[in-house]
């Protein structure tokens, strides 16, 4: 199985030379990349970028973002999240976003508006990773499904601190015995969550959600 | 291949996820060594097992799925 978009890309550099490849991007990761802008932004779709571009910057090329945000999900279910001050300043690429445990990885950038709540935006994603289980050893197969089901708890207002601690001792579980690297990316994603919406947790921890009254501004790094 | 009761060198298990469906017989002879996690699927530390009781825990686990960790 080949990924199409570096079977163009290979077709560019027999065509245009890697002098013009290696124009694009940043020595450690070069080259022109293809990404994904979704949410909260006026003109959602695949933007052309490179490695080494401001995250704010990024999101721009799908339109100036209008209104507070909760926060920036980069690589979908095998990355996480960057809080609204951090998706202003982080550079897009592995250095730039390994203080935040993250990569560029496959190129998608989610920005998730202050309306939302962001646990229950999690907590849909993480339901969506228990159908993708290939079932084929333990700590995915009930793991998975087992910090899904907690986060759903979470999000409904019924998880206190005891079910928290839980929740975090699966993530733990999940991190390192699998056949696969599935529950690895599912644990990373939800530990990301957590830390990125700490305070959202909390208020749900308390039985309240603050979706639509969040004032984090949003400025695009210049 | 030696195993190491034969070799008498000390060694690590280690577990095929895929092949181990939480039997738990492992825990139970090795229980200083295995512990099982909340859905019965061991947790394997990486300390050195002494190498009769590991052959006897490879030897008796229903799945076949545990073995002797390669030598680094």
């Amino acid at each position: 199985m080949l990924n199409a978009e570096t079977v163009w890309r290979v077709a560019q550099i027999v065509e245009r030379g890697a002098d013009w490849f290696r124009s694009y991007g940043t020595p450690a990761e070069p080259g022109p990349r293809l990404a994904s802008v979704s949410g909260a932004v006026p003109s959602p779709g695949v933007v052309e970028t490179a490695v080494g571009v401001g995250v704010g910057r990024l999101i721009e090329a799908a339109g100036r973002v209008d209104g507070p945000i909760a926060g920036v999900g980069l690589g979908g279910l095998s990355g996480g999240w960057l809080t609204p001050h951090e998706a202003a300043s982080a550079v897009w690429s592995r250095a730039g976003l390994s203080a935040y445990g993250l990569t560029p990885g496959p190129g998608t950038v989610h920005v998730l508006a202050a309306d939302d709540c962001p646990l229950e935006h999690v907590s849909d994603l993480l339901d969506y990773a228990s159908g993708e289980t290939a079932g084929q050893c333990g700590p995915c197969m009930f793991g998975v499904l087992a910090v899904a089901a907690d986060f759903a708890l979470l999000t409904s207002g019924q998880a206190d601190r005891v079910a928290m601690q839980r929740l975090r001792g699966r993530l733990g579980l999940l991190s390192g015995p699998g056949a696969c690297r599935f529950p690895d990316g599912v644990a990373g994603y939800a530990r990301s969550a957590l830390r990125v919406f700490a305070s959202e947790v909390d208020v749900h921890i308390a039985g309240g959600c603050t979706a639509g009254t969040r004032r984090s501004t949003y400025a695009v790094a210049g | 291949m030696p195993s190491p009761a034969e070799t008498h060198t000390p060694s690590t298990l280690t577990v095929d996820r895929i092949a181990c469906t939480g039997h738990g017989v492992c825990a139970s002879l090795l229980p200083e060594h295995v512990a099982l996690d909340e859905w019965g699927y061991p947790v394997v530390p990486a300390a050195v097992v002494d190498p009769e009781m590991g052959d006897v825990a490879i030897r008796l686990c229903p799945a076949r799925a545990l073995a002797w960790a390669p030598r680094r």
